[in-house]
């Protein structure tokens, strides 16, 4: 299946986004980054390189990942080339005022130092268009309010791996709710004891289960927000 | 992100074709796995003075009871050996035993009607074969009933699509709306149509011998199937200590062919030998070693395979028992023995007790196949399907088996050492906090690193209820299911086919439509 001879510039536009999306799909960082300038040469709106080429092709893998066809490894790896047109297209969106997929603020609870699951969710995110701000681990209230306050995101992301670090979010969210400013934010957790249920009780919009999960409810409250149905 | 907290490496491997690419590679069928060579030392339960005793005891055995060898050209062999002969039985003294098992060759290779499937056995080599002999089937609606020819034929299937099956084996349900006489045809010619394994042959009566063998011929060719094995037969000494005519019957056929036997004695232990483990072992292994013997009378230099079949009786109700501690333990001791005479070593893996692929047949399959496989067993039959002692051959459990078989096959693989450089540099690589999914030695190795079983269920609990929260045996016929959507024929020669056909339809000519 080797293909190294596909020469990007000699493709017509709709060759070229198809190979976009395979080479997204195979985890090619440079050929994503070749393909993402060849476009905005060729007179293309950031925007649309965004949605047509990368979201679309990160589309696919997400599909491919929930069916068992693809790995995390894998995954990673697109989202790894994904991450790397996006940073070409980031100012360019930034300066042409573009929609925005969403920003995202994540860490580990306080008390917590488990974050591989995080870290797959904020690597996904990214890979879907979303901007995310990493607090890492251990975080306490005023560490994410400071971040909302600085970052001003669309989305607060908790995880916790212990039963006993996972109450905190409720004291995230309480506090939030306190300064008045909880339904100002998407609210989303995560994390291997939690369950639904647990999300309700704390007050959470939505408990997510895997990466890819988190990344389809990311999406979801993203368009509820905007108002935008597909 | 701000915070770099993972390392990914640019992947090494370039183009391969995006989405339909990777499908066109994850949806393959895995290829057949070669010969299990294995790479782990056989473990020994007891110490060599004991293995030394129960030998010496077995051979005491055949010296002052002996063991009954009811056929007269048998008798006739034996006496012409030297054996102290009076009217069947038969006591054979130590040197003869010992000279006669000593001419069996300590691994021999099994010819599949496809070379690639050629294997070989004994020695560090070893095969996984599904079950045989089940009247019943546990079908793909869960029901139990009879089998049919067309529950044979989709066991043939699945087990020439299970990568980690060696062979196709036989009868492994019976196609009990054909009648006796003619049966063996049609199960011979669905495991030579829908897989291209190695098989097993018929051994019923003389006759069905015969046909099998002719049909063997008409595949391989005449001349190649009277010295080349292609095919392996079962022949059980009725415990305790008796070789009857129906057996001896088709050890005439196959050991004269060159055709190697698997002479185990089928031992409900407790009823059909004393009420000892190691009691037990002495009395097989006496009875096991006769039919050896006998084998090389008709054939010396004939490959053949020493065995067992070993199950405790449950004391309750005098029910065959499965997967219990004591049947483990005694394959560690018959795996000692033949590893002394230099034999092949027959046992079973998954031969459960259960009536369902449930826990207890999980528990029981998992005590047996680990001692099969610690033990260096050799031909490891009963590997797919078996539920109820036998009696019936499940759909969801055959599915099962082969899936566990691939990490089976794995575990006795061994440990490999060829990327433990790069692992180290991982380490190094991703430091503390930090994970491991996107190093450059993860995306070399993370599809071969573990074993990725499809019908076990490693999801979240959402995920699992989100899906139907089935059951594995629900899982285990939605893959049995899926499998036989996917099949396709293996090749064979047209000339062949048809001479198979026009074999069966001269012999059911002639062969009675019910026994007489």
């Amino acid at each position: 299946m080797s293909d190294d001879e596909i020469i990007l510039s000699e493709l017509s536009d709709d060759e070229l986004v198809q190979q976009m999306h395979d080479d997204l799909y195979d985890g090619l960082k440079e050929e994503i980054e070749e393909g993402t300038n060849i476009l905005l040469e060729r007179g293309w709106a950031p925007y649309k390189v965004l949605t047509e080429a990368l979201v679309e092709g990160m589309r696919i893998v997400g599909e491919d990942f929930r069916d068992g066809i693809l790995f995390v490894p894998e995954v990673l790896l697109s989202a790894n080339a994904m991450k790397a047109g996006m940073f070409i297209l980031r100012p360019l969106l930034a300066a042409t005022g573009a929609p925005k997929q969403g920003k995202m603020v994540i860490g580990t609870v306080k008390g917590d130092i488990h974050d591989i699951g995080k870290n797959l969710v904020g690597m996904m995110m990214e890979g879907a268009g979303f901007d995310v701000i990493d607090l890492g681990i251990n975080n306490a209230v005023e560490k994410y309010l400071d971040a909302i306050e600085q970052h001003q995101p669309d989305i607060i992301g908790m995880s916790a791996l212990l039963t006993t670090t996972m109450p905190y979010m409720k004291v995230v969210i309480d506090t939030m709710k306190e300064k008045g400013i909880r339904d100002d934010y998407v609210v989303l957790v995560g994390g291997a004891p939690l369950n639904e249920e647990f999300g309700k009780a704390v007050g959470a919009d939505a408990y997510c289960r895997d990466a890819a999960v988190a990344v389809e409810t990311a999406k979801d409250f993203m368009k509820r927000k905007h108002n935008v149905r597909t | 992100m701000n915070e770099p907290a993972v390392a990914v490496t640019e992947h090494a491997n370039r183009r391969s074709g995006g989405r339909l690419g990777r499908k066109a590679i994850r949806g393959a069928p895995i290829a057949s796995f070669p010969t299990l060579v294995r790479q782990i030392p056989a473990y020994q339960m007891v110490p060599d003075e004991a293995v030394e005793l129960i030998h010496q005891e077995s051979l005491l055995i055949l010296e002052e009871v002996g063991c009954e060898f009811r056929d007269d050209e048998a008798i006739a062999l034996w006496k012409a050996a030297g054996a102290d002969v009076s009217e069947t039985r038969v006591r054979i003294d130590r040197a003869l035993l010992v000279e006669l098992v000593s001419k069996v060759p300590p691994e021999f290779t099994l010819n599949a009607r496809n070379p690639e499937r050629t294997v070989r056995v004994g020695g560090k080599n070893s095969i996984f074969v599904p079950m045989y002999g089940a009247p019943y089937v546990r079908d793909l609606d869960n029901n139990r009933r009879y089998g049919s020819l067309a529950d044979l034929s989709n066991f043939h299937k699945l087990a020439y699509m299970a990568p980690a099956l060696h062979s196709s084996s036989s009868v492994i349900c019976e196609p009990m709306e054909i009648a006796v006489p003619k049966r063996h045809l049609h199960i011979i010619h669905s495991a030579l149509k829908h897989s291209d394994k190695p098989f097993m042959g018929i051994v019923t009566s003389k006759e069905r011998a015969e046909d099998t063998m002719a049909m063997a011929g008409i595949v391989f060719g005449e001349e190649f199937v009277r010295d080349n094995p292609v095919l392996v037969s079962i022949t059980n000494c009725n415990s305790p200590l008796v070789w009857d005519a129906t057996m001896l019957d088709a050890m005439k056929v196959y050991a004269r062919n060159n055709q190697p036997l698997i002479l185990a004695p089928f031992a409900l232990c407790g009823a059909s030998t004393s009420a000892s483990a190691v009691g037990a072992v002495a009395q097989v292994n006496a009875e096991a070693l006769a039919g050896v013997a006998f084998t090389q009378l008709l054939r010396p230099g004939s490959p053949q395979i020493y065995g067992q079949f070993m199950v405790t009786v449950d004391m309750k109700t005098g029910a065959p028992m499965g997967g219990t501690p004591e049947a483990a333990q005694m394959m560690y001791l018959m795996g000692a023995l033949a590893r002394k005479y230099r034999l092949p070593w027959r046992t079973s893996g998954f031969h459960v007790g259960s009536k369902l692929n449930d826990a207890q047949a999980g528990y029981e399959a998992n005590m047996l196949m680990h001692a099969a496989i610690l033990a260096g067993a050799n031909y490891i039959w009963h590997s797919a399907g078996w539920l109820e002692a036998g009696l019936t051959c499940g759909y969801s459990k055959f599915a099962t088996d082969c899936e566990q078989l691939i990490g089976w096959y794995k575990y006795a693989g061994g440990l490999p050492f060829d990327d433990f450089k790069e692992a180290m540099a991982a380490i190094r690589e991703v430091g503390p906090q930090g994970h491991f999914l996107g190093t450059q030695h993860t995306l070399e190795h993370f599809e071969s690193a573990f074993f990725m079983p499809t019908i076990m269920d490693f999801n979240s609990y959402e995920q699992w209820k989100a899906e139907g929260a089935k059951d594995h045996d629900t899982r285990g016929r939605e893959k049995a299911r899926n499998m036989l959507a996917d099949y396709e024929e293996p090749k064979l020669d047209e000339g062949i086919a048809e001479g198979l056909k026009d074999f069966i339809a001269r012999r059911e000519e002639k062969l009675p439509n019910s026994v007489s």
